[in-house]
């Protein structure tokens, strides 16, 4: 789909190289040598030596090194380079993106890797840590990450008198994808219906199983550079056109309620479409934050392409595959992978495989504007950007 | 029933009035601003002068939702997690008791019942009521 461009995008700045390790549930290497592979491999991607970097966003994951934050310091020392920026948003994903692309517009840095990742995480009988915050009136009555989303979605469900097997749906097609995606954690599991996702297990309701994201292990890196490197680079560069971010509560804290949670990434797409000088109408791909797979339908409502209520229809109606509305067109969180606060990073690389036109499978044909999103509903935060082709 | 709590210098008021079986929330002092949970400072004007005030431990349940699978090995499943308004106008999570789990449904009321979990704490939970008020 074309789009006119009412004013140059203040961003100056471009994705030049991209890469996922192998992701899976249970990955017996350290998470830094993982993350090392990903740096390394989106570098050489972009055709660009690590001596030009001069930014990083990345968690360090140990051993050695401080446990202080900024993590990202410790990064430049390992790739024995000196840094003009750093970054240490959390979560990753385009808070990290927005930071470096208005980092190396602004000038004060020239090109920056943004990376993540985890292994070793399991616990026998428990969910992973990072999904159960600790937070004194919440974990005390037994919720958790899941939970919080669930207590959202479950008041939309009430009120709505909403379909759960389109819920259902919205999982097995997107799931679909991730099955065929070579690199996904759950590669070759699949393909789904909605019955299969609705015969798995319930976790907390409305959610089985197979509608929630994975915690799973790998890593993911990128490299973002000035629009002027980025006509050098080895790949076609990919544009940060816009971009916009919400905080209204700190996650999994306050107890999560759906009148306040409905309506966020409202605000955030009407400033990155501003920004980026697009329509809502221009967007040919949505790599959106599936924590569940009713947040997928959540995020359309209040991004404006329906009526509140009407989400899961919509989804349903259009198609969730490349032919449709191409969303999280690598499996997304539900089956590629999730790798804790990094797991957002991996929105940006599959928006950006699509703008490319090289994503191994399901490739929106002649996608040139995609949407990549974080969080929502349950987190009570939610961000996005807008990226297009150079 | 979870994790118990870990109280510090803005909460521990509200879990000592739990060991007494008491429900309070934070109002404040200067704009009568109520909220939970607790602050150092008022959301609203920003007073760090606010006080406990006692709840008559009544609600609606705004959301429920039944959990199969806890977050930590040691819980029994399947239990209710809900978020609960409470009459004087705040927002609690909680655990709804004492009914089958299909039972506990959005919009209908509760009455705070009490729950001693590890470590000797008094954490408040929510029976149903007949109570319409
Ligand atoms: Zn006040």
């Amino acid at each position: 789909m074309s789009h006119i461009v009412k004013s140059p995008p203040p961003l100056a700045a471009a994705v030049v190289g991209i890469h996922t390790t192998q992701q899976g549930m249970s990955i017996d290497r350290p998470a830094v040598h993982l993350v090392l592979d990903a740096i390394a491999a989106a570098l050489a991607d972009a055709g660009i030596d690590k001596s030009e970097v001069d930014g990083i966003s990345a968690r360090w994951p140990g051993p050695t090194g401080t446990v202080m934050l900024p993590g990202s310091i410790d990064w430049g020392a390992q790739l024995g380079i000196p840094l003009r920026w750093v970054d240490d948003s959390y979560p990753a994903g385009v808070p990290a993106l927005m930071a470096a692309a208005a980092a190396i517009t602004s000038g004060l840095c020239n090109t920056v890797v943004v990376a993540g990742g985890q292994s070793r995480t399991r616990i026998p009988g428990a969910v992973l840590e990072y999904t159960r915050p600790d937070n004194e009136f919440t974990a005390v009555f037994g919720s958790y990450t899941p939970a919080q989303f669930a207590l959202v979605a479950q008041r939309y469900f009430h009120v709505f008198g909403a379909d759960p097997a389109k819920m259902a749906g919205i999982a097995a097609a997107i799931r679909s994808m991730g099955s065929i995606r070579p690199g996904a954690a759950l590669f070759g599991r699949g393909p789904y219906a909605a019955e299969d996702i609705m015969a798995s297990p319930m976790i907390v309701e409305p959610f089985h199983l197979l509608e929630l994201c994975l915690a799973s292990e790998g890593a993911v890196a990128y490299v973002v550079t000035s629009l002027d490197r980025a006509k050098d680079c080895a790949r076609r560069p990919v544009r940060v056109l816009g971009g916009g971010m919400e905080y209204k509560r700190q996650q999994y804290v306050d107890p999560p309620l759906y009148d306040e949670a409905k309506n966020l990434g409202a605000d955030a797409i009407a400033r990155a479409t501003a920004m980026a000088g697009v329509s809502i109408g221009d967007i040919d791909t949505f790599q959106l934050y599936d924590a569940n797979a009713w947040e997928v339908a959540r995020q359309f409502e209040a991004l404006g392409y329906c009526a509140e209520g009407e989400g899961l229809d919509f989804v349903m109606e259009r198609g969730a595959g490349p032919e449709g509305l191409a969303i999280n067109t690598d499996g997304g969180l539900l089956s590629f992978g999730h790798l804790g606060s990094s797991g957002p990073t991996l929105k940006i690389v599959e928006a950006v495989r699509q703008l490319r036109g090289d994503a191994p499978t399901s490739q929106r044909e002649g996608a040139e504007l995609a949407l990549a999103t974080g969080a929502g509903g349950g987190a009570l935060y939610y961000n996005l950007a807008i990226l297009g082709r150079a | 029933m979870g994790v118990e709590p870990n109280p510090n210098w803005v909460t521990k008021a509200f879990w000592e009035a739990a060991g007494q079986r008491s429900l309070i929330y934070p109002c404040c002092d200067r704009c009568d601003n109520r909220f939970f949970p607790p602050r150092p400072a008022c959301p609203k004007c920003l007073s760090l002068q606010w006080s406990w005030k006692d709840s008559a431990g009544k609600g609606t349940i705004y959301s429920a939702v039944t959990v199969h699978k806890a977050p930590i090995p040691d819980m029994a499943t399947p239990y209710v997690l809900a978020i609960v308004t409470l009459d004087e106008g705040v927002h609690m999570l909680a655990n709804i008791v004492g009914c089958r789990p299909a039972a506990a449904q959005i919009g209908q009321r509760v009455a705070v019942n009490w729950d001693t979990c590890a470590r000797g704490y008094t954490v408040p939970n929510f029976e149903l009521s007949a109570d319409l008020s």
